[in-house]
């Protein structure tokens, strides 16, 4: 990780941690907690759904809104996390659909890439050409490597909708990346 | 490296790219800290909404009232006048067709009038040309007059305005011989100074309609009667749907007139038989038989609105069904022929949005189902219906999978599927065909021609599958999905309809079926729907007999009774 981004996380961190030590909201305290564990997770899974960092951040962020306005009804700490990237998955689906609807496409940035050259694959543009659903099952499946019980139920499908979205996937990553240098 | 390795490490790079803002938990913060303030701003522009709507009905009323000031709206004016609060009644589309066909498209259209376009609408002469030259073929007529009606009889809504443009289309060589006397009434949404002109009804001396009146409500059969000129005593007949799908003559069965008239005029009447339409409201089109090709020298045209629909519209957004069942057949349709505004119609938008739009609706990556069938209630409530059902998948010359899946119905003012879980897909291997009889015309036991009216559709089905109930359920399920730009065949039993139980011994069929499958109907209906399940029965040799059951009740304790 670049000093860069480590500069970025000690100051994410420690602005989080001071608004815990200031507030004695018992909801607030366990929020910002999660938010200090799980934003910067929730912001790269709306990344790769979307690949629009501006969006990405703003995904993650109305998650975390709408488990603070349903806190009362998401109790379990084990199914928090589920919880947040459900609401992550929809949202980047929402965000997605708008953007298809304003027939803008989706373009990945120019500097893919520059630390590694020899990965020189635009996962943006492979992962792109797959409708919404399958992409959230390979990047759950892959990324966050969730079973396929947790992906159906973060998806809100059965379990034999993962595995025939996952089959259709890995024919289309077969073909993309099978011929790709590594 | 595999592909799946592959990826993994690819997504890890592309995750690395995501930023994170230092002041995230500052935006957060902020962003929660709004939210009491925007439910409170929700909430507060609720109740302005509705506020605001209580202050507006004297008003309203107020502007309902006739107005003693009325004039024709031929001359345009110079400026186009700032559009009014539209007080348009929700029912003024039940009674104008052209060349709108309800009161949404009619104050779109005024609206278009009011800022300067399509100016031909304020002048009812102008109207009345190209109503009749586009929908009756009549190149030439000649208006005798116009005349603003208003005052001499009641109004159909206070406040409404409406003219009569009296005219006769000019008929024979050369277009020189004026026929009958016709009157074209044409209407305006109320408080509109400057008025674009709806056609409401065409009535001929030639063809006067007594049965039914404007805007009635009927179903199929209905009664048509009058008085009329026709040729070797017929009067021609047709409904249209406002998609203008013909649903009367029928295209199996060519009855499209009536008996009666004569050279002079004279009394005809017969029974109207139209297949459910898949728009609300329609016309009734009567005509009086010229005996030569081309227009009929006299016309009448009535709006009419239809008691039942199919439920399935092609060009027109159906906000919701009116059952679970119907709501499911819908949305197989749809999903049949591929057209995702189709199955938006059927849908809730939470079901809608886990299509990736109608790409993954209609695109050939998305399973190909061919049909459905029914099996069971999983759990059935007044607002909840979870229902067990088998989709077909294939191609059109032959089926290779099916799945068992489990589909949701909810109720929110109008049945809507709102998910459909797939099951595991099972391989096809050897298939049998089954046959499922349906009536194709309105007939009733005992009639005539009842017995010609009996088709069947063959339906594949796994050899592995028990014959007998499988052919039910294909039976209850309903005929099999028509494409868009076809009428419906009306199912003969309520789409709700399930088997119970199904027994085969010595010859005899012991049926156990649900209450719904004797729910509503008539006596002519409930032959139908025991007949329907013999037949489908006793196409297999092993079958002479059958005895129905409806939930464990006997025929002695008596079954469907109208």
């Amino acid at each position: 990780m670049g000093l860069e981004r480590r500069l970025e996380c000690a100051m994410f961190q420690q602005a989080v941690e001071a608004s815990r030590l200031t507030s004695g909201d018992a909801r607030n305290h366990e929020i910002a907690r999660l938010f200090e564990d799980q934003y910067p997770s929730m912001v790269r899974l709306a990344f790769l759904l979307t690949f629009d960092s501006g969006a990405s951040e703003d995904i993650a962020q109305e998650a975390f809104v709408r488990l603070w306005r349903s806190w009362g009804k998401v109790r379990k700490r084990e199914s928090i996390t589920a919880y947040l990237r459900s609401t992550v998955v929809n949202l980047s689906r929402s965000s997605l659909r708008s953007r298809i609807r304003d027939r803008r496409r989706m373009r990945a940035p120019a500097s893919s890439y520059e630390s590694d050259p020899s990965m020189r694959v635009d996962m943006s543009r492979v992962l792109g050409k797959l409708p919404v659903r399958q992409r959230a099952c390979v990047v759950l499946r892959f990324y966050e490597d969730l079973t396929e019980v947790e992906t159906a139920q973060v998806l809100g499908v059965t379990e034999g909708t993962i595995k025939s979205q996952m089959h259709k996937a890995m024919k289309h990553l077969e073909r993309e990346l099978g011929g790709e240098k590594t | 490296m595999n592909v799946e390795d592959k990826t993994r490490e690819l997504l890890k790079a592309e995750a690395n790219r995501a930023r994170v803002s230092s002041d995230a938990w500052a935006t957060f913060d902020r962003r929660r800290r709004r939210e009491p303030w925007r439910r409170a701003a929700w909430l507060l522009a609720g109740a302005a909404v509705v506020a605001g709507a209580v202050l507006a009905v004297p008003s309203i009323i107020e502007a309902m009232r006739p107005s003693n000031e009325v004039r024709i709206g031929s001359t345009p004016s110079p400026e186009p006048s700032p559009s009014p609060t539209v007080t348009a009644p929700e029912t003024f589309g039940n009674v104008i067709f052209w060349p709108a066909t309800s009161t949404k498209e009619a104050v779109e259209l005024q609206d278009s009038v009011t800022s300067g376009q399509e100016t031909w609408m304020r002048d009812p002469k102008q109207v009345a040309l190209k109503f009749t030259e586009s929908n009756v073929g009549w190149k030439s007529i000649q208006i005798e007059s116009v005349s603003d009606i208003q005052g001499s009889e009641k109004p159909y809504y206070e406040g409404e305005r409406f003219v009569d443009v009296i005219f006769r289309p000019l008929v024979g060589e050369g277009r020189t011989f004026p026929g009958p006397r016709h009157v074209l009434r044409l209407r305006a949404l109320p408080n509109y100074d400057d008025p674009a002109w709806f056609v409401s009804e065409l009535r001929s001396d030639n063809v006067v309609v007594d049965t039914p009146v404007l805007g009635e409500s009927v179903r199929s059969p209905f009664d048509l009667k009058g008085r009329g000129v026709g040729f070797e005593a017929t009067i021609n007949t047709e409904v249209r749907a406002d998609n203008q799908t013909r649903l009367h003559p029928r295209r199996d069965t060519q009855e499209g007139f009536v008996m009666g008239g004569s050279t002079e005029i004279a009394p005809f009447q017969g029974k109207i038989n139209f297949d459910l339409s898949p728009t609300p409201r329609g016309i009734l089109i009567v005509s009086s038989s010229s005996g030569l090709e081309g227009p009929s020298p006299g016309q009448t045209i009535l709006r009419l609105v239809f008691a039942e629909t199919s439920g399935a519209p092609s060009g027109e957004v159906q906000a919701s069904t009116d059952s679970a069942d119907e709501a499911l057949r819908c949305f197989f349709r749809a999903r049949v022929f591929r057209s995702f505004e189709a199955g938006r119609k059927c849908m809730t938008a939470e079901m809608a949005a886990t299509f990736d739009g109608p790409l993954e609706f209609e695109g050939t990556s998305s399973p190909n189902v061919q049909r459905f069938t029914i099996h069971r209630d999983v759990s059935r409530s007044s607002t909840r219906a979870v229902v067990s059902v088998r989709t077909y998948e294939g191609t059109s010359t032959g089926l290779t999978q099916y799945s068992e899946d489990t589909m949701t119905v909810v109720n929110d003012g109008g049945w809507l599927v709102d998910s459909w879980t797939r099951g595991s897909s099972v391989a096809i291997g050897e298939t049998r065909a089954v046959r499922v009889y349906l009536v194709r015309a309105d007939s009733c036991p005992g009639d005539a021609g009842y017995e010609s009216a009996w088709a069947f559709e063959e339906r594949e089905i796994p050899r592995s599958d028990g014959p007998g109930r499988a052919a039910l359920e294909e039976l209850f399920t309903g005929p099999a999905p028509k494409p868009f730009d076809e009428a419906p065949t009306p199912a003969p039993l309520p789409l709700a309809s399930r088997v119970l139980s199904l027994e085969i011994d010595n010859g005899t069929a012991s049926l156990d079926v649900s209450q719904a499958t004797e729910s509503g109907g008539g006596s002519c209906s409930m032959g139908i729907r025991v007949d329907a399940i013999e037949r489908t029965l006793k196409q297999f040799p092993t079958v002479s007999d059958v005895s129905i059951t409806v939930e464990g009740k006997t025929e002695e304790e008596g079954i469907f009774q109208p």
